[in-house]
């Protein structure tokens, strides 16, 4: 299967790869797994606590091109981002941006649910109630 | 059509006697293969081609051990098509773990640390073994409790997270 050259281009230079204080308050991390592949995704946030906005966004992904190359690309997208703007950010619009086949798209489902558990990882260590996510079958 | 393990005549488990599977096997392919039911006419002829490749599918199914332990648990209600399943947090951690050992191994292309690796990942799948093997044989004996079975399916994610990491330490052993 051919990979697009943006997803390549993530692939061979992985923005944001590594890791944030998990113990720092203002840090949130999101663990998440596709279970049927086997691919495992950690997604972290560092949050400006004046601003609100996320300053700093890191990720460590196991797994195909596809779900390095979702993982890398919602890294850029949400710094700059509030919180709440984080959320809005769906995985169609990666599987748009990557030209991801319908194969892959779950790589970018695994994306989405990192950003929502990061999310909801840092709401619950600033007292903040944690969020539903919806369940996604595509 | 008949489950599986109906058409092939043989006990409803998660472990099977491969050969007696093979046997099973070969006269059903030839009892259906389509050139006996020329005669038929073109709808007979249709039939035994359907026939045969459902017997295909279930040979497929029956001789491979995961492809087994996921049908049976589709077929007892515990398993969707391409469920989404959380595994706890704490083994995504270690899956983590694991897979940054391989990668640091695969860098460094240090053999101990790559020996280390692929035992941790052993030690993971005999773990995993023994707490399977007793919930397979109870289910053997008749106990089809769904707690027992949720627990395999449980097991059976775990395990396709160690076949990745596997097949990353295949890969990279390779000159």
């Amino acid at each position: 299967m051919a990979y697009s050259e943006k997803v390549i281009d993530h692939y061979q230079h992985p923005k944001n790869v590594g890791t944030l204080d998990k113990s720092k308050t203002n840090v949130g991390t999101g663990l998440v797994g596709a279970p049927e592949c086997g691919d495992v995704m950690r997604l972290q946030i560092e949050v400006d606590e004046v601003s609100g906005i996320i300053q700093d966004a890191k990720f460590k992904t196991f797994g195909c091109g596809s779900a390095i190359a979702s993982s890398s690309l919602a890294t850029e997208w949400l710094k700059g981002k509030t919180v709440d703007q984080a959320l809005t950010i769906d995985n169609m619009d990666i599987v748009e941006e990557l030209n991801l086949p319908p194969v892959k798209i779950h790589c970018s489902v695994l994306a989405e649910d990192a950003i929502k558990a990061a999310i909801n990882d840092y709401r619950s260590k600033n007292g903040m109630p944690v969020l539903e996510t919806e369940e996604k079958h595509h | 059509m008949n489950n599986y393990f109906e058409l092939f005549s043989i006990k409803e488990s998660f472990t099977q006697d491969a050969a007696l599977v093979k046997k099973k096997f070969y006269e059903l392919s030839r009892q259906f293969h389509p050139d006996r039911f020329v005669s038929g006419g073109t709808k007979a002829i249709e039939e035994a081609e359907k026939m045969s490749a459902h017997i295909n599918l279930a040979f497929q199914t029956l001789k491979d051990e995961d492809a087994l332990m996921s049908y049976l648990l589709k077929l007892r209600g515990v398993l969707e098509a391409e469920e989404k399943f959380n595994l706890s947090p704490s083994f995504l951690m270690e899956m983590m773990d694991l897979n940054e050992a391989v990668s640091e191994a695969e860098m460094s292309d240090d053999k101990a640390q790559k020996q280390i690796a692929n035992a941790c990942l052993q030690q993971h799948f005999s773990s995993i073994k023994k707490e399977m093997q007793p919930i397979i044989d109870a289910y053997e004996k008749g106990d089809h409790s769904k707690g027992n079975l949720l627990l395999l399916k449980e097991f059976f994610f775990q395990k396709k997270y160690l076949l990745r990491v596997q097949e990353r330490i295949i890969k990279f052993a390779l000159p």
